[in-house]
């Protein structure tokens, strides 16, 4: 029996601000992050993934009692990420109540540690992060194979020109990487909506993650599961 | 980490959603400048082609207020044959009432009437999962006029374009006409969709109709327009000449800067507390903003006044205790606390004063 798809909203944050950015550049505040992160909780997603976005360029650690405040009392799994450069951030993001961890410069800079840490807590609770303009999808594709490589659980996979733009998911690159890796894949970066999730599905993804589309318009995860199931895709009803 | 920066021309933060700065100013200033180089004749006249193309007929999406009273007074001083649609308010207040009442003296009214036990549910779970307890007010400002449209005319008008008046994403400030789309990006929704309440506190599909577009609206090609994109807005001549029509103002709260304004809902005190809390600013500021803008204040003046009463809690707001709002929800102070405390932005705030988070040294 094959696993279930999953539909996972993101989060992006400064501080207690909700960003939504736009192929990486424009970073615009839309509200208060506890705000989304209790309407998803109470929608009873999959997953929630949740990325401190101005944390690494500022050399700052990632906001453990922000993450404790939310995180606290929701049963809903969560992904942090935005930061992370060192083993005691992992440690101190788990305390917090993380359930998994997101890298991205880390697992550039130190891979050997990366895949430690997946060892140590499980290849499902480490992803790796990767992020990627039109072009050098090779990279991406290169990137993907070494983390399969190191044990790593699995692929955040955004395509960073289409980021916010809720114009379509680069199918292809998802389907390169999906046929050439065993790795699950997380296809993100400008989900149109539920067909679009489809596309990203039957391209090879494990799991479809968005963004503005939950923010800015009507479609809600489960309005998007209720889509996939219809077409035969084996979703968990929110 | 949150960094509280205020406009160097008028008070407003960068906290507060949608609101870019450019070199230090925010997009509300910079569009209020740009207004100069806009061409008003042109404008009005695209206004009076629109009201020919609908032989004169036009709705108004009306609370009853100083910004309706005025849309009334402009539209018929062009000739409109104007229809006001009123969704109600949480808490309709007595001076509210009074004043959807005047104003129906000038323009035939049609009162949409909202069921107040599924309000108070919303109010509740705005609360809790947004930390905004006028959520379902916000929404249905934007959906019930829209249903309630479709039976009556073709065109209807809102006041200001929010993102022309208090900032907003770059070239949204242009926008005319508001769409569908525009509704579910900027039509207060915060990502909480009506059909997320389907289920939640015994609400049913039924329940959440009126806060939903019908489906035939879109059938119905209902055009809804910002009044302020054809003529200049400025809530304080609004005010005036809403004054002159007779509406009824009260000093709603000393966290208020004008005195007319949110006149209607017993509720939007605590609204506005809830916002300072999340972003360090409370209606005050955006108000003497305004006023900065249009040159009737100044910035330390402004300052001044923002250090003392921005964002105070609302103990009585238009003559309304915090107690019959609470018994309205069926709520006590401590839930109030604990939702208010879970949506406020500390890294804003150092220690409290006068039952409101006080902003942290250096970002006053």
């Amino acid at each position: 029996m094959s696993l279930a798809k999953r539909i996972i909203p993101t989060l992006l944050y400064d501080g207690a601000q909700l960003i939504k950015g736009r192929r990486f550049e424009a970073a615009r505040v839309v509200g208060n992050v506890m705000q989304a992160a209790r309407i998803h909780a109470a929608r009873g997603v999959d997953e929630l993934i949740m990325l401190d976005i101005k944390a690494a360029r500022a050399n700052r650690a990632p906001n453990y009692d922000l993450v404790k405040t939310i995180t606290d009392g929701m049963f809903t799994p969560v992904t942090v990420g935005g930061g992370v450069m060192t083993i005691k951030h992992v440690e101190e993001l788990f305390t917090a109540g993380a359930d998994k961890i997101s890298v991205n410069r880390m697992w550039v800079q130190t891979p050997h540690i990366v895949a430690a840490l997946a060892r140590r807590y499980g290849a499902q609770a480490i992803v790796v992060s990767l992020d990627y303009r039109t072009g050098y999808e090779g990279i991406a594709r290169h990137f993907a194979m070494r983390a399969e490589q190191e044990g790593v659980g699995e692929v955040l996979l955004t395509a960073m020109d289409r980021e916010g733009t809720m114009e379509g998911y680069d199918i292809n690159t998802i389907k390169t990487i999906a046929s050439e890796r065993s790795i699950p894949i997380i296809a993100h970066g400008g989900c149109s909506g539920p067909e679009n999730m489809l596309d990203a599905i039957q391209a090879g993804a494990s799991a479809v993650a968005a963004g503005a589309l939950f923010q800015f318009t009507d479609h809600t995860p489960a309005i998007c599961a209720a889509y996939l199931s219809k077409r035969g895709i084996e979703v968990r009803k929110p | 980490m949150s960094v509280f920066i205020r406009c160097t021309k008028c008070i407003m933060p960068n906290t507060r959603p949608d609101t870019p700065f450019i070199n230090g100013v925010c997009q509300a200033c910079i569009n209020h400048d740009s207004r100069r180089n806009i061409d008003w004749n042109a404008r009005r006249h695209d206004l009076e082609y629109l009201l020919e193309e609908h032989d004169g007929r036009v709705l108004v999406a009306s609370s009853g207020g100083k910004d309706s009273h005025a849309q009334v007074h402009i539209l018929q001083a062009m000739g409109a044959n104007v229809t006001t649609i009123t969704a109600p308010t949480c808490q309709l207040t007595r001076v509210g009432q009074i004043n959807i009442a005047n104003l129906e003296r000038y323009a035939p009214g049609r009162r949409i009437e909202g069921d107040p036990i599924v309000r108070a549910k919303l109010n509740r779970l705005g609360m809790e999962l947004v930390g905004d307890i006028s959520w379902p007010e916000h929404v249905g400002i934007f959906t019930m006029t829209f249903n309630e449209a479709v039976k009556s005319g073709r065109l209807m008008f809102f006041g200001e374009n929010p993102q022309a008046e208090y900032g907003g994403p770059a070239g949204t400030e242009n926008a005319c006409e508001m769409t569908r789309r525009w509704v579910s990006e900027f039509g207060g929704f915060l990502g909480l969709r009506p059909s997320d309440m389907i289920g939640r506190a015994g609400l049913t599909e039924a329940d959440m109709a009126p806060y939903q577009i019908d489906p035939q609206v879109a059938d119905a090609r209902i055009e809804a327009h910002f009044l302020g994109h054809y003529i200049p807005w400025d809530g304080l001549r609004n005010a005036q000449i809403a004054n002159q029509m007779g509406m009824h103002q009260i000093m709603v709260s000393p966290a208020n800067w004008w005195l007319s304004e949110n006149q209607d809902n017993a509720q939007t005190g605590l609204h506005d507390h809830q916002m300072y809390r999340k972003y360090g600013y409370g209606r005050g500021a955006a108000q003497a903003s305004i006023d900065i803008r249009h040159g009737r204040t100044t910035r330390s003046a402004a300052l001044q006044w923002a250090a003392e009463y921005d964002g105070l809690f609302p103990e009585v707001y238009a003559e309304t205790p915090i107690e019959r709002v609470l018994e309205r929800l069926e709520i006590h102070e401590d839930y109030l606390f604990q939702h208010l405390d879970a949506f406020t932005n500390w890294d804003l705030f150092q220690g409290e004063t006068l039952g409101r988070p006080r902003l942290a040294e250096g970002w006053t």
